[in-house]
This record gives C-alpha cells, structure tokens and sequence, in this order.
C-alpha cells in the first residue's frame, strides 16, 4: 500500500520550510522563524539539519527526520 | 513579473494526480507543467509569488490535514522498500515471533535489521540505514543487525524458545526465560565475535581467546566469528589460526564467499591428565 504523498524535491525543501514558518540557522538546523533559538523537534523529540528533513506530516504539522526509525515510525502512523 | 497562479485549477488537478515540488530559480515562466507520462504535476515554488505562496501553504496545510505527506522522494522509496519487505514471510514469522517476547525498541531494531538483511541480500548499499539505526540505539542495535544477518533468529532464539515451551515450560516463563536469554547474546555476545574494521587480528585472537575460556568453564561446545570484507575476513583467518594452535578447538567454515566469512569452532573438552603427585 502506498501512502498519499505530496512529493517535494531536495532543491524546494527551503522554501517550503519558509512557507510554513521554519528556517536554517547558521549549523544548519531549522528553527523556527520567529524565535531563532527554538530548533524544531520531530516526533521522535530529535532536532534535524535542512539535508535529515525528510518533510511534513500530520499531527499539528509533524516535522519529519529522514532518519530509518523515523520513517519507520511515519509509515505506521499513516497505515 | 510573474505569472499569478490559478488555484482552483491546481486544486482540482491534485486530487487526480501526484503533486511534486521543486524549485528551479532559472524557469520561472511557468508556475507547473503536467508531465502526462509520469502522471505528475510539477510545481516550481521559485516561479510562485510571495501572495500566492501563502495560498499554497494554506493549500499543502489542508492536504497534509487530509492525510497526505509532504516528503522528499528518497524518503518514500524508503518507506514503500520497508513495507514491501516488511510483508514478506520470511519477515512476518520473525515479527510475529518476537511480537511479545522482546521490548518495543526491540522490535523496532529487530524490523530494521530486517530490512537492511533485505538490502544486503539484494546487494543494495544499507550503511547508511544501519548507522541510523546504531546512532539511536547504540551497541544493542549494531549486535541485533549483525545477528540478523548471520542467522540468529532462526539458529538460535527461535529454537531456544520452542525447545522451552517443548518441555512443558508455561508461556509466561517461557517468554521471560527467552526474554532473558535474548539480553544476555545481545549485550555481551557470549559465544560471538563480530569483527569490525578496528579490530586489530591481536585484538581478535584475545577476544576469541577469552570467550573460549569462559565458554569451555560452563561446557558450552561452540563460539562463531563473523566478518564482512577482505579485510575483515583476512583477520579472522590470521586469528583463527593462532588460536587454533593454542586451544583445542576444531574449525568449521560455516560461509566462506568473497564478501563474508563465518567459522564455528567446536570446543572440545580438555582430557584432565591424573595428578601424579597422588
């Protein structure tokens, strides 16, 4: 079964976190926009660089590593 | 300046078709194209004006509540390789058997290492995915995918659980009898050697050296090492044939192909000569 997607291509992942409130700080983690000091935890409560986002779930806009456990556990939340 | 984008026109083309996202600062004449062979809309964010890209954040928000992901190619690859793998027989009687027997972050490892056993098989490239699955669980992680990939399950603690529950043992002991014995190979394989890239032959020869030891005091009768590559597999061939030299031991090459080698050594029993002082 495959899940329902909306796919985003690596050059678009920047922006796309723009779009929904987030940026990169200078080490490369994102952050949220408008408190720079606030990295952006995945469910798994890891924080992730712009190159381990894998991209955006439910769940109050879930922010997901790309990481196996991480997409291990994406694929049985969205079975 | 460009193009204003038409909404109720994307809307309606996205709940028939796959939406895709890039971004290419060079073309931005046109905000998407439909690619019909690959059933795909393309959407360019660079070519989407900051007004209208509120209007797709509110449009990905709304699909994203509606249960859609917002994910990156490789990352679906991913997941669709992992349940494909996951439905396999050989992977639905392993999970099954471990179900509740074992921890839950052991059943995730245990599902990880069966899906990197899945890449190795198909020659496919799993380091990265191990590493990801060592950086969160550590030495437990490493040791469970290792054994998985030698064939533990089914050598070992598959038979060790039905021969309990063969002798009358209740389940309920069984499983916390199992679940002990399961800790204990994993922690601190006792009758294992892995051999890894650091691991010098010395280094090789006294770990083997030293598990025979304490094997042979509880009468334990075998120990397996294992390498992955020449390197790797050279050491233990120099080590083995130390150890071999000084302990009573019988070698048994249990896989030997360009990539992988195996050897169980059988322990034999020492002959205790008679005290001659008596």
């Amino acid at each position: 079964m495959s899940i329902k997607t909306i796919v985003v291509d690596d050059s678009a992942k920047g922006e796309i976190l723009e779009m929904f409130g987030k940026t990169v700080d200078k080490n490369g983690y994102i952050v949220e926009k408008n408190d720079p000091t606030q990295r952006v935890l995945s469910p798994e409560g890891d924080e992730m660089t712009l190159n381990r986002f894998a991209g955006i779930t439910k769940g109050s806009l879930a922010f997901v590593r790309s990481d196996i456990i991480s997409l291990m556990n994406l694929s049985d939340r969205v079975q | 300046m460009s193009p204003r984008f038409d909404f109720s026109n994307l809307k309606s083309l996205i709940e028939k078709i796959q939406l895709k996202i890039f971004s290419d600062n060079t073309k931005t004449e046109n905000i998407y194209h439909v690619d019909n062979s690959t059933k795909t809309i393309n959407l360019n964010i660079s070519a989407v004006t900051p007004t209208d890209k509120e209007q797709l954040a509110e449009l990905l928000r709304v699909k994203i509540d509606e249960g859609n992901t917002l994910i990156d190619e490789k990352s679906v690859k991913i997941i669709e390789d992992f349940r494909e793998e996951e439905q396999g027989t050989y992977s639905v009687e392993i999970i099954n058997f471990f179900q509740n027997k074992v921890s839950s972050i052991d059943l995730k490892i245990i599902r990880g290492a069966l899906y990197i056993q899945k890449l190795a098989d198909n020659g496919k490239d799993f380091q990265e995915i191990k590493n990801d699955l060592i950086e969160r669980y550590g030495e437990r992680a490493r040791n469970i995918s290792n054994m998985c990939g030698e064939g533990y399950f089914n050598r070992y603690f598959i038979p060790y659980y039905n021969l309990l529950m063969s002798t009358g043992t209740e389940e309920e002991d069984a499983i916390a009898s199992f679940n002990q014995f399961f800790n204990v190979v994993v922690r601190e394989l006792p009758f294992t050697v892995f051999v890894c890239q650091m691991m010098a032959p010395k280094e090789v020869y006294a770990t083997i050296t030293q598990k025979v030891s304490k094997l042979r005091s509880y009468g334990f009768q075998h120990i397996n090492i294992h390498g992955i590559g020449k390197r790797n597999m050279e050491v233990i061939r120099k080590a083995i044939d130390d150890v071999l030299e000084e302990h009573k031991l019988k070698k048994v090459i249990t896989t030997d192909t360009p990539q992988r080698l195996s050897v169980r050594m059988e322990i034999l029993p020492i002959q205790i000569k008679p005290n001659s002082t008596r």
